[in-house]
């Protein structure tokens, strides 16, 4: 299946179904009013749908269909079954097929299906998507539809050509749905037109490599009056090279890469690939950085960031090569970009602006990065804090924690014995090894990791924050528990940012430079506005 | 870099698929009642369809299908239509695995008891509710108290909507 | 019309209860609040209270489905008992005096008033509220069950008396004692769903089961006696020896149908078990670290089964659970004998068979577990558990076994395992 960026003729209202569809799966609640399906999960639904990058998911939900139908049938308890189509909640549901069947294997990670070597595994974090999926087919094929292309995997013990075919079924009868609903994609004038701008200032420099913070500060100073492409803000500005970087960046790594292109994709005629689509797509999506996670997982539960640090963190760009390429940008996006912001919005409300650029004599830009390492620190302390929190429970993700915080500790045999064999089988030595952890007594002037746990419990009586107090529960624990690891990646997300992209200039020329630039283009933007 | 670049293709055809992803899920007028909202409101006795929602279900005739066929796929009794009103005003259906049955009170005649006997106790979970639908199609809802021994009895108005479509041979009655 | 006001004690304040009306035999009695069609909680207890076997009232009344109307929520213990007592009573006398009784207490098959918990603070809240009652205090009369021995003489003027016996309480209440126990309405099922059962078939059992007693003289008391003793077979026996005498057979199966009419009500049973898993035999020893899991009727898994447990519970007081947990490790019955048979453990309301394994469960093996449920627990020889736990459950011999024990008044239920 493919698809020229030539034909992009947008069909008004014929994506009005799915549409309402889509938002109706967004809509959907948990029992506490929450939402049943993330952001993330929605957003990653709604990539399947419009790159039509359906072929692998529906494959997987076609093995999680005959797993989750293992025990009676009955696979919309499992899907339905949990309150909130999360990792945790599938991994708490499926721990009750332990051993149901020789074909189906539970293990930490995931559940398998088949024998020997021919076995498929459906990781937890992947099946929230596949629920949203299923819940797709269903609003829009119909639910008798699916429980007829489905009836075959609910026949107990399952040859692979059976979960085939249901996949097959599933995507023939999307294929159909999605010809009449979705339209072809519209070509999108700005970033078209930013890049044929980078193109013509390249040089020799190919992929990313043109797009520079020289040519976001150009593109900038160029059609910011322009009437004809959106690009007054730095910010807008900013948006459209970032999304470029990280999409060319992608793009050229899925042709690095040896992935499996569909057959017959013409790339000279300027056919693309829907799982490379896909993937870049995925790559685009902002909301996927280790920030999110960590939003995501935590909600209101357990505070490791609060709004207002979330906030200035969601300035850098985590998880993509942005830092990297436009280091100055990224920084003069998060203190003149917020400038400008302020402008426009006293505009909007017809009060005149006050243009105020900040004092170069102030390090605003070193002042940033400050900021950022202040926040990132008091993150770290919450982490320690939920080492005890962790360690007082019993939680044996305390372990990891403990590891991730001291790696330098000499953790002798209890990290030895801690490994997990292939199947992620608790083993006895394991077991012995968390015993001996949690037998530990929290000693500030004992051995190592006494010590470390005496640090962390001192680290929690002074933290007040929701998740973090005696008593939030039990609830609280698990919420750390599942949100540590992408705590963890949040930290080093920030500290690399930090210390590699945005750590190696010297500010302090940019920010005398950009003071006068910037100062100068919104005189020409804005006191000409109010002169009109 | 050529137009025909193939990673410049790829990047510039996801970003237009990126900005139609993020234009598909800005909601529009129309909300579809999600099939999670119809499970919950079919497998959970403490979830009420919101008026709105019920509206929603009442002009979506995709909706109404998936609705009937959760409620019909694997019930623990199924009770069809029957051929003729009681005329005693009592009403009693009986299938193999359980009776329904529709008793007036004596101690107060604008009440109705509605008791719910099944068999094979120990062999099945117990119904937890039973869905009515009327011969309009419109399904109507009761949730059962916990069954003491084979037994749930529940005291209904006997003009009320569920109670009337109970008395009604024409409807069709699931218990789950 | 009886003139006494009947009040519940509380501890949120007295309950009045402010009609009882009689319903159809097929529902359940049920306690209204204030006359809405709210069914409190308490009404399967109350149902329970009122019908047949264990139910007082209906033994007393001949009915045996009520509507009580309260003004008040009452919650779901048994206190409101002796008070609905007096109720149901005073409904059925005319009383010219106006009488104001506050009870509480539980009341038992043999009519006697059980302690209950918190009277203090009941009669506390009773103090409270009195002045607020608007009732002559000089003709009322407050109840509570003889172990309250700290209990005040009197509140507002309203003497408090313990009681130890419903009629005790009756008397208190100027009620007269009811001149005889009602007959039970011969040998209808326990409910029979909707079906209305007709007066003269109420009074040609009454007429019968009289006629039984005569007939039956020695044997009735030989019996019951051999019943109570739990001593089945023997009873069996005992009956079997008369059945070809003169008139024997009639009286043995008169007899027969009395012990089903008299037997606890079914109830419901609950059974759950579980077994303990461990990835190799080795691990079995190690208790604390065994998987536990629900049992479903096949185990399809890989792990080791080191242990069952199977626990069954029964919600009727006064049923008596037993039976035997038969283990079968080449498969049910293919052996002369079961390598093991479980007892398990009494308990109140159940019993818990537990099987640790010694010959550990390979593909083909078998468990299965018969519950024998009744008045008393069986005493002495049991031949039916041969085939009771060795036949196919849907086999002749399985079915003779049952109905053989299902003649003598009591339930069988059997649950089978395998490891496929």
């Amino acid at each position: 299946m493919t698809a020229t960026i030539e034909n992009l003729n947008l069909e008004e209202g014929k994506s009005e179904v799915l549409r309402a569809v889509l938002a109706g799966i967004m809509e959907s609640s948990a029992s506490d009013g929450g939402p049943r399906y993330s952001e993330r999960v929605c957003r990653a639904l709604a990539r399947i749908i419009v790159c039509r990058s359906y072929a692998k998911p529906m494959l997987e939900l076609s093995h999680l269909l005959a797993i989750a139908s293992a025990r009676d049938g009955r696979y919309e308890e499992v899907f339905w079954g949990v309150d909130r189509a999360s990792t945790g909640e599938f991994r708490r549901a499926f721990k009750l097929f332990q051993g149901i069947r020789p074909d189906v294997r539970v293990s930490s990670n995931g559940v398998r299906r088949g024998h020997g070597a021919d076995v498929f595994e459906i990781s937890y974090r992947r099946m929230p998507l596949l629920a949203a999926l299923l819940e797709f087919m269903i609003m829009t094929v119909g639910y008798p539809a699916v429980e007829t292309m489905t009836a075959g995997l609910r026949q107990g013990e399952l040859a692979d050509e059976n979960v085939l075919e249901a996949a097959r079924a599933m995507q023939r009868s999307l294929y159909g749905y999605l010809k009449d609903h979705l339209p072809p994609v519209q070509r999108q004038r700005r970033e078209h037109h930013f890049l044929g701008y980078a193109d013509a200032h390249a040089g020799n420099r190919s992929g990313a490599d043109v797009i520079n913070d020289d040519v976001v500060m150009a593109y900038w100073r160029s059609y910011a009056a322009s009437e004809d492409v959106d690009a007054k803000t730095f910010r807008s500005v900013y948006d459209t090279a970032r999304r470029l970087v990280v999409a060319l960046d992608a793009a050229a790594d899925r042709f690095a890469g040896a992935y499996a292109r569909s057959i017959g994709t013409d790339l000279e005629a300027g056919e693309v690939d829907p799982a490379d689509v896909d993937a870049v797509v995925a790559a685009i999506d902002a909301d996927t950085g280790p920030l999110d996670q960590v939003l995501e997982t935590c909600g209101d539960t357990v505070k490791f960031i609060n709004v207002g640090e979330a906030d200035v963190l969601n300035e850098l760009p985590l998880g993509d090569s942005t830092a990297r390429r436009l280091p100055v940008s990224v920084l003069r996006n998060a203190v003149f970009g917020a400038v400008q912001l302020r402008i426009s919005t006293a505009l909007r409300r017809g009060v005149a602006p006050v243009i105020e650029i900040p004092d170069p004599a102030k390090g605003y830009y070193t002042e940033k990065l400050t900021a950022y390492a202040a926040i990132v620190a008091g993150t770290e302390r919450l982490a320690m804090a939920a080492l005890w929190s962790l360690f007082e429970a019993g939680r044996a993700e305390a372990v990891d924690l403990a590891l991730a915080l001291a790696p330098d500790l000499d953790w002798g045999q209890l990290a030895r014995s801690a490994a997990e064999d292939a199947d992620n089988v608790v083993s006895l030595d394991r077991a012995g090894a968390l015993r001996q952890f949690f037998a530990v007594v929290p000693d500030a002037r004992g051995d190592e990791l006494a010590a470390l746990l005496a640090d962390a419990r001192r680290t929690w009586r002074g933290v007040n924050r929701a998740g973090f107090r005696d008593g939030d529960g039990e609830q609280a624990v698990d919420v750390i528990a599942e949100a540590t690891p992408w705590v963890l990646r949040l930290i080093s997300s920030v500290r690399r940012t930090l210390d590699r992209d945005l750590g190696q200039i010297d500010w302090s020329g940019h920010e005398h430079a950009d003071a006068t630039s910037f100062a100068e283009m919104f005189g020409n933007l804005y006191d000409q506005g109010r002169k009109r | 870099m050529a137009a025909n670049d193939p990673v410049r293709n790829l990047a510039l055809a996801a970003l237009d698929a990126d900005e139609m992803l993020r234009d598909l899920l800005v909601p529009g007028a129309d909300v579809r009642l999600s099939f999670s909202e119809l499970y919950r409101y079919v497998n959970d006795p403490a979830f009420e369809l919101s008026p709105a929602a019920q509206d929603k279900l009442s002009a979506d005739p995709a909706a109404a299908a998936d609705l009937e066929r959760l409620i019909a796929a694997r019930p623990f009794a199924y009770m069809p239509r029957q051929a003729a009103a009681s005329t005693s005003g009592a009403v009693r259906r009986e299938v193999e695995r359980a009776v329904l049955t529709l008793t007036p009170s004596r101690a107060t005649p604008a009440q109705v008891y509605l008791g719910v006997e099944i068999v094979d106790l120990e062999n099945a979970d117990v119904p937890t509710h039973l869905f009515v639908r009327s011969p309009s199609g419109a399904w109507l809802r009761q949730a059962l108290p916990a069954f003491s021994g084979n037994r749930a009895q529940v005291l209904l108005e006997a003009n009320s909507a569920i109670a009337n479509a109970l008395s009604t041979p024409e409807s069709e009655v699931y218990l789950r | 019309m009886s003139q006494v006001a009947v009040h519940i004690l509380t501890t949120e304040g007295p309950v009045a209860i402010q009609r009882i009306t009689e319903e159809d035999p097929g529902v359940s009695s049920v306690i209204c609040l204030d006359g809405l069609a709210q069914v409190l909680p308490a009404s399967p207890a109350y149902d329970a209270f009122v019908r047949r076997p264990i139910g007082v009232i209906e033994r007393t009344t001949g009915h045996g489905a009520y509507r009580m109307d309260v003004s008040a929520r009452i919650d779901e213990g048994r206190s409101w008992q002796l008070a609905a007592y007096i109720a149901h009573i005073a409904q059925q006398q005319e009383t010219s005096e106006e009488v104001t009784v506050f009870a509480t207490g539980e009341v038992d098959s043999e009519l006697k008033v059980r302690p209950v918990e918190r009277v203090s603070l009941k009669l506390e809240a009773l103090a409270r509220q009195l002045d607020a009652l608007g009732f002559n205090t000089e003709k009322a009369i407050i109840l509570v069950p003889e172990n309250e021995r700290d209990a005040p003489s009197q509140i507002g003027g309203v003497p408090v008396r313990r009681v130890s016996t419903a009629s005790e309480a009756l008397a208190l209440a100027g009620l007269a004692a009811p001149t005889s126990m009602k007959v039970p309405s011969g040998n209808i099922p326990e409910r029979e769903s909707g079906r209305r059962v007709p007066s003269w078939a109420i009074l040609a059992g009454v007429v019968l089961v009289a006629a039984a007693f005569f007939w039956i003289g020695g044997d009735f008391a030989r019996w019951s006696s051999l019943a109570e003793q739990g001593r089945i077979l023997d009873l069996e026996q005992d009956m079997a020896a008369v059945e070809d005498t003169f008139l024997g057979g009639w009286r043995a199966a008169t007899y027969r149908k009395w012990r089903n009419v008299t037997k606890p009500r079914i109830g419901r049973l609950d059974i759950d078990g579980s077994t303990l898993l461990a990835e190799d035999a080795a691990a079995c020893a190690d208790k604390t670290a065994l998987e536990k899991r629900r049992m479903t009727q096949v185990y399809t898994g890989t792990a080791v089964v080191c242990s069952v447990e199977i626990r069954a519970v029964s919600d009727v007081r006064g049923r008596v659970v037993i039976g035997r947990l038969a283990y079968w490790p080449n498969g049910l019955g293919n052996e002369d004998r079961a390598t093991r048979v479980m007892r398990g453990s009494h308990e109140n309301s159940g019993r818990t068979w537990t099987l640790e394994f010694a010959q550990l469960p390979e593909a083909g093996a078998a468990l299965r577990l018969v519950i024998i449920s009744g008045a008393v627990d069986i005493n002495g020889s049991q031949p039916w558990y041969q085939d009771l736990l060795s036949a196919h459950i849907n086999s002749a011999a399985f079915a003779a076994a049952r109905d053989r024990l299902q003649r003598l008044g009591f339930d069988t239920h059997a649950l089978d395992w395998r490891r496929k």
